[in-house]
C-alpha cells in the first residue's frame, strides 16, 4: 500500500496542489444526506487554507476524510500526486502523514507534555530530548515538560497539541475549530501565534473553523462550504468583494438576504430601494434577485414618511458600533449596524440606505 | 466522581441534629459485632498470637491468596475483550452478548459450583456423555482449585466487564484517533493508549471481584477447596471451641482490608483527568473482517459457559425429575422463609440507609461522612466474619434475639446497606437542594419538606436500593447458614444442603427459582438500557460542530 512518508513534497510544480480532493463523498450511517457530497478542494504547497462553514456543512468531516478516521465511497483523495483514498484504497490514518489537531486537543491525559509531544517522533528515544524540548520552545512552552495535560490552561494545552502534531513533521497540518474552547482574548493571539508557528515550520494547514473573523484573518486562501461541498474558494478580500452566491456572500460579512427586483439601476426590495452590483453579470429589469444586505453597508435615515414602514425594534450597544434590528412591513426583522454616535430609539420609523460607493450585491434567485 | 447536586451546591448544615444521633446509632449496630469479635479474640484462654501464627493459618492463607489471583487475573482477560469487542467493533448482536456478560451477577456461586459439580464430577453429566460417545471413562477432577477458580471466573468476570465497558465508553475516541494520526498502529494505539487509560476501571473491578472471591463461601464449599470462609465454617460447625474460627475471621477481615488498602493507594497515582471539554463523538465500530468469527465464537463460549449453562442444567435437572418421577417439587416453607427474609432485610436495610444517605449529601460534616464510612464496612467484610461476629454478640450481649430471624435481619443489614446507601446517594444527588429550599422559603419545616418533596423524588432511588437488597438476601448463603435458628431454612441453604448431599434434583428446582427470580427483572432492565444507549446516536454522527 501507498504510504506518503516516501512523498517528496518539494519535488512538485509549485502550483501544483500538495493535497487533492475530488468528487468526495462520505456518508455517515443512517444519515440521510451525505456529509462530503462531491466534495472537490487543492491545496497548494505551503500555504495557509481555511475552510469556513456553519454547524453541520462538512468541514470536520473534510478533515476526517483527510486524515484517514473516515473512508471515501468515491471520488479520490491524493498527497502529493499519490492516492490516498477512493473508493478502494484507504491509506491507514498512521501511514498519511497528515497531523492532526483536534478541537479539544486529545492530549493523553495519562502522559506528561513531554510524552505527549514525543509520542509521534518514531526515533524519540534516541534523538534525545532535544528535538522534543526544540518543539516545545517552539510554542514557547520550554519548562513545561514535566507537566501533565490537566495542570496546564487551555491556551497551554493548545500549544502542546501543536507541538505534538508538528513533531513528526507531516506533511499537511490539519486543525479542527482550534480555538472554539478559548475564550475571546486568548483567541485573537493564539491565532496570530499559530499561523506564525506554523509558517515557520513551512507547513502547509488547512484550519476548518465557523468563525468568519478567524477564517478571514488567518489564511492564504479561504474555502466556503456548505452542506458537505466547497462553494467557492479564494483569497479573502476577493471572497470579499466577488462572492459568487447569496450563500457566500452571507458567510463572508454579517448580512441579511432579502427578495428584490431589478428595477433599471435599483433593485426593489421589502427594505427599500438600492444601488446594486451583480458580481454573475447584467440583469434584465423585472428580474427576481436575493439581494444581500450586508449589516456595515447600511445607513439609517430619517422616516420621510408614506409608503412602507420600518420600525427600529431593538437596539444593542456593541462598543464602536450599535446593532438595530429595523422591522420591514412583513414583520421580518434585519440587522443594520452603525456607528455609536447619534442614538436611535426603538420605535423610531427610519428609512434604510446604501451608500454609492457600497451598492447590494444581487444574485438571481434560485428556483 | 458522580456529578450531581452536591459538589459545591451546598454548604454543610451546622449543627447536630436528631438525623446524626439515628447515623450513630446505624453505625453503631454496623461497627460493634466486629469490634466485639476483635476484643473476644484477643482476650481469648490460648494467645491469640498462637491461634492466629500457625502453620494451618498460612497455608489457608496461601490457598486463598491463589484463587484470588487466579480468578482476578482470568475476570480480566475475558472482561476486557469482551467489552472492547461489544462497544468499538462490528461484532454482530453486540447487544446481546453485552447483556449476557452482565447476568451472569445473578447467579449465586453455589447455583454455579452445583451446575460443575452436576455437569462436571466424575460420573456427572459431560463425563456420562464423552463415555456414551468416545468412551470416555476419566475426565480431569473438577474439585478443588480448579473448579473453584473456573467457577468464580465465569460468575465475577461482569464486575470487572461492566466498569470496563463504562470507562471505554466515556473515553474520547479522539485520543486513540490522535495516536493513529501520530503514526502507531492498532496494536501500539491499544498497548500505549487505550490499555493505561482503562486502568483505573481495571483495578476498580479487579478489587470487587478479589473481595467477591475472598468472601465466597458456596463455590469453594461445595467444590472442597479450603479458603478461609469454608474452613472458618469447619471450625464453627464442629469444633466446641470457637476461637480458632474468631481468629481465622480476623485473619481474613485482614486480607479484605489489605485489598482495600491497594486499592485506595493505586487510585491515589492514577488520578485521570479528562482533558477535553466537549462531548463524546459516536465513533464508527471498528470492522473486524476476518477476526468476526474468532471473536464470535470468544464471546458465544463465555456467554454460553456463564450463563447458558447453568440455566441448561438446571432446567435439565428438573425436567429429569419431573419425568422420573421424583420429589422435586418446591420446599414451600423454604420459599416462603426466602421471601420473608427478603423482604424484612429490604426494609430494614432500606430504613437504615435512607438517614446515612441524607447525612452524607446534605449534611456533609465530618460527623456525617464518619457514619456513611463506617456504614460501608459490610463491603469488605466477607459474610461469613459478619455471621460468626453476631454469633458471639449474640451469645453475650443481644442474648434474646440469639437464634432468632431477628439477628440474621441484622446480618443482613449489615452486609447489604452499602448496596441500598449508593441507590439513595445516587438519586438523592440528583435532587437540587435548590428545590428543597423553595419548599422551605414557602413556610415548611424540614420534616414537611423531607416527606412531601424529598421523599418522592428519591423514591425511584430508594425502591431500586431496596429491590438490590432483596435480591442480595434471597442469595445469601454462609450468614443464613450459620445464624438461621435451627430447622430454619431458605432456598439458598437447600440448594447448598442437597449438593452437599447429592440430591440434586432437589437442588435444581430451588436453584431455578433463584436464577430467574433476580434474572428476568435485571435482563428487563439491561435490554432496555441496551435499547435506550444504541438509540440514542444523534444525527449528526461527526458531531456538532462539523
Amino acid at each position: 500500500m501507498a504510504t506518503a512518508r516516501n512523498l517528496n513534497p518539494s519535488g512538485l510544480n509549485k502550483d501544483d496542489p500538495l493535497l487533492e480532493m475530488s468528487d468526495v463523498c462520505v456518508t455517515y450511517p443512517g444519515a440521510a444526506s451525505p456529509a462530503l457530497d462531491n466534495l472537490s478542494l487543492a491545496v497548494r504547497p505551503g500555504e495557509f487554507l481555511t475552510i469556513l462553514g456553519q454547524s453541520g456543512s462538512g468541514k470536520t468531516t473534510a478533515l476526517r476524510a483527510i486524515a484517514g478516521f473516515e473512508r471515501i465511497e468515491s471520488g479520490h483523495l491524493s498527497i502529493g500526486g499519490q492516492i490516498i483514498a477512493d473508493a478502494r484504497t484507504h491509506v491507514k490514518p498512521e501511514s498519511r502523514r497528515v497531523g492532526m489537531v483536534f478541537q479539544d486537543y486529545a492530549l493523553f491525559p495519562h502522559l506528561s507534555v513531554m510524552d505527549n509531544v514525543a509520542f509521534g517522533v518514531p526515533d524519540a528515544a534516541s534523538s534525545g530530548k532535544a528535538s522534543i524540548t526544540q518543539a516545545l520552545e517552539m510554542v514557547g512552552l520550554g519548562g513545561y515538560e514535566s507537566r501533565f495535560p490537566h495542570e496546564l490552561s487551555g491556551g497551554q494545552q493548545q500549544r502542546v497539541a501543536l507541538a505534538r502534531s508538528l513533531a513528526p513533521d507531516p506533511v499537511i497540518l490539519l486543525l479542527d475549530e482550534p480555538f472554539s474552547n478559548l475564550d475571546r482574548q486568548l483567541r485573537g493571539t493564539l491565532r496570530r501565534d499559530v499561523r506564525e508557528i506554523v509558517e515557520s515550520h513551512g507547513t502547509t494547514a488547512i484550519l476548518v473553523t465557523h468563525d468568519r473573523e478567524e477564517a478571514l484573518g488567518m489564511a492564504d486562501r479561504v474555502a466556503i462550504m456548505q452542506s458537505g461541498r466547497v462553494l467557492q474558494v479564494g483569497k479573502p478580500n476577493d471572497l470579499y468583494s466577488g462572492a459568487n452566491s447569496s450563500e457566500v456572500a452571507q458567510l463572508i460579512a454579517p448580512s441579511n438576504t432579502v427578495r428584490g427586483r431589478i428595477a433599471g439601476p435599483y433593485v426593489d426590495t421589502e427594505a427599500g430601494r438600492f444601488r446594486y452590483r451583480s458580481p454573475n453579470g447584467p440583469l434584465g429589469n423585472g428580474v427576481f434577485v436575493d439581494a444581500v444586505l450586508r449589516a456595515h453597508d447600511l445607513e439609517l435615515g430619517p422616516w420621510e414618511g408614506g409608503g412602507a414602514i420600518r420600525t427600529v425594534r431593538y437596539r444593542e450597544y456593541q462598543g464602536e458600533f450599535t446593532e438595530y434590528g429595523i422591522e420591514l412591513p412583513s414583520l421580518r426583522q434585519i440587522y443594520v449596524r452603525r456607528r455609536s454616535i447619534a442614538p436611535l430609539e426603538i420605535g423610531t420609523r427610519v428609512m434604510i440606505t446604501a451608500p454609492f460607493d457600497r451598492p447590494v450585491l444581487v444574485f438571481p434567485e434560485q428556483p | 466522581m458522580q456529578t450531581g447536586f452536591q459538589l459545591g451546591a451546598i454548604r454543610p448544615r451546622g449543627g447536630f441534629t436528631l438525623l446524626h444521633l439515628v447515623g450513630i446509632a446505624i453505625a453503631a449496630l454496623v461497627l460493634l459485632p466486629i469490634i466485639y469479635l476483635a476484643i473476644r479474640t484477643f482476650s481469648a484462654d490460648a494467645s491469640a498470637a498462637d491461634l492466629i501464627f500457625r502453620q494451618r493459618t498460612a497455608e489457608i492463607l496461601f490457598r486463598s491468596i491463589l484463587l484470588v489471583g487466579l480468578v482476578t487475573a482470568g475476570s480480566i482477560s475475558i472482561a476486557v475483550p469482551m467489552a472492547w469487542l461489544t462497544l468499538r467493533t462490528n461484532l454482530p448482536l453486540r447487544n446481546l452478548w453485552t447483556v449476557g456478560a452482565v447476568l451472569p451477577l445473578v447467579i449465586p456461586s453455589f447455583i454455579g459450583a452445583f451446575v460443575a459439580v452436576i455437569a462436571l464430577s466424575p460420573r456427572g453429566m459431560l463425563q456420562d456423555l464423552l463415555d456414551v460417545l468416545f468412551s470416555v471413562e476419566r475426565i480431569p477432577d473438577i474439585f478443588g482449585l480448579p473448579g473453584a477458580t473456573l467457577v468464580l471466573v465465569l460468575l465475577t468476570f461482569p464486575y470487572v466487564f461492566i466498569p470496563v465497558r463504562a470507562s471505554l465508553r466515556r473515553m474520547d475516541p479522539a485520543l486513540e484517533e490522535m495516536s493513529r494520526n501520530l503514526g502507531h498502529g492498532g496494536f501500539a494505539t491499544f498497548r500505549y493508549v487505550t490499555f493505561p487509560l482503562l486502568k483505573p476501571a481495571i483495578s476498580a473491578g479487579a478489587v470487587l471481584t478479589a473481595l467477591y472471591t475472598l468472601s465466597d463461601f458456596g463455590a469453594v464449599s461445595l467444590l472442597r477447596y479450603e479458603t478461609f470462609t469454608w474452613a472458618i465454617f469447619v471450625q464453627y460447625d464442629t469444633a466446641f471451641d470457637r476461637s480458632i474460627a474468631a481468629a481465622l475471621s480476623l485473619v481474613l477481615v485482614a486480607v479484605a482490608l489489605g485489598i482495600l488498602a491497594i486499592d485506595i493507594a493505586s487510585r491515589g497515582q492514577g488520578r485521570y483527568h479528562r482533558s477535553t471539554v466537549g462531548s463524546v463523538r459516536p465513533t464508527r465500530p471498528i470492522e473486524l473482517g476476518r477476526w468476526r468469527w474468532p471473536a464470535l465464537a470468544f464471546v458465544s463460549v463465555v456467554v454460553a459457559l456463564s450463563l447458558i449453562a447453568p440455566l441448561g442444567v438446571v432446567t435439565y435437572w428438573v425436567v429429569r425429575g419431573v419425568a422420573r418421577g421424583e420429589e422435586v417439587g418446591l420446599d414451600w416453607t423454604a420459599f416462603a422463609n426466602s421471601l420473608q427474609a427478603g423482604g424484612l432485610a429490604a426494609l430494614f436495610t432500606t430504613l437504615a440507609a435512607i438517614p446515612v444517605a441524607i447525612l452524607a449529601v446534605r449534611h456533609r460534616d465530618l460527623l456525617s461522612l464518619s457514619i456513611e464510612r463506617a456504614s460501608y464496612l459490610g463491603f469488605g467484610l466477607p459474610g461469613i466474619v459478619v455471621a460468626l461476629a453476631l454469633v458471639f454478640f449474640g451469645i453475650n450481649v443481644f442474648t434474646p434475639i440469639y437464634q432468632t430471624r431477628s439477628l440474621l435481619v441484622v446480618a443482613y443489614v449489615i452486609l447489604f446497606l452499602p448496596a441500598a446507601i449508593s441507590a439513595i446517594r445516587a438519586s438523592l444527588m440528583q435532587v437540587n437542594p435548590r428545590i428543597e429550599e423553595a419548599a422551605r422559603g414557602l413556610g415548611k419545616n424540614s420534616w414537611h419538606v423531607g416527606f412531601r418533596i424529598t421523599l418522592p423524588l428519591v423514591m425511584p432511588g430508594v425502591l431500586a436500593g431496596a429491590a438490590t437488597v432483596f435480591l442480595l438476601t434471597m442469595k445469601e448463603l454462609p450468614a443464613t447458614l450459620i445464624l438461621g435458628p435451627i430447622g430454619f431454612q431458605t432456598l439458598a441453604t437447600d440448594i447448598w444442603g442437597f449438593t452437599e448431599e447429592a440430591f440434586f434434583a432437589k437442588a435444581a428446582v430451588p436453584a431455578l427459582v433463584l436464577i430467574l427470580s433476580s434474572g428476568i427483572p435485571t435482563a428487563f432492565l439491561l435490554f432496555r438500557d441496551a435499547q435506550l444507549s444504541s438509540s440514542n446516536s444523534p444525527e449528526d454522527p461527526a458531531g456538532t460542530t462539523s
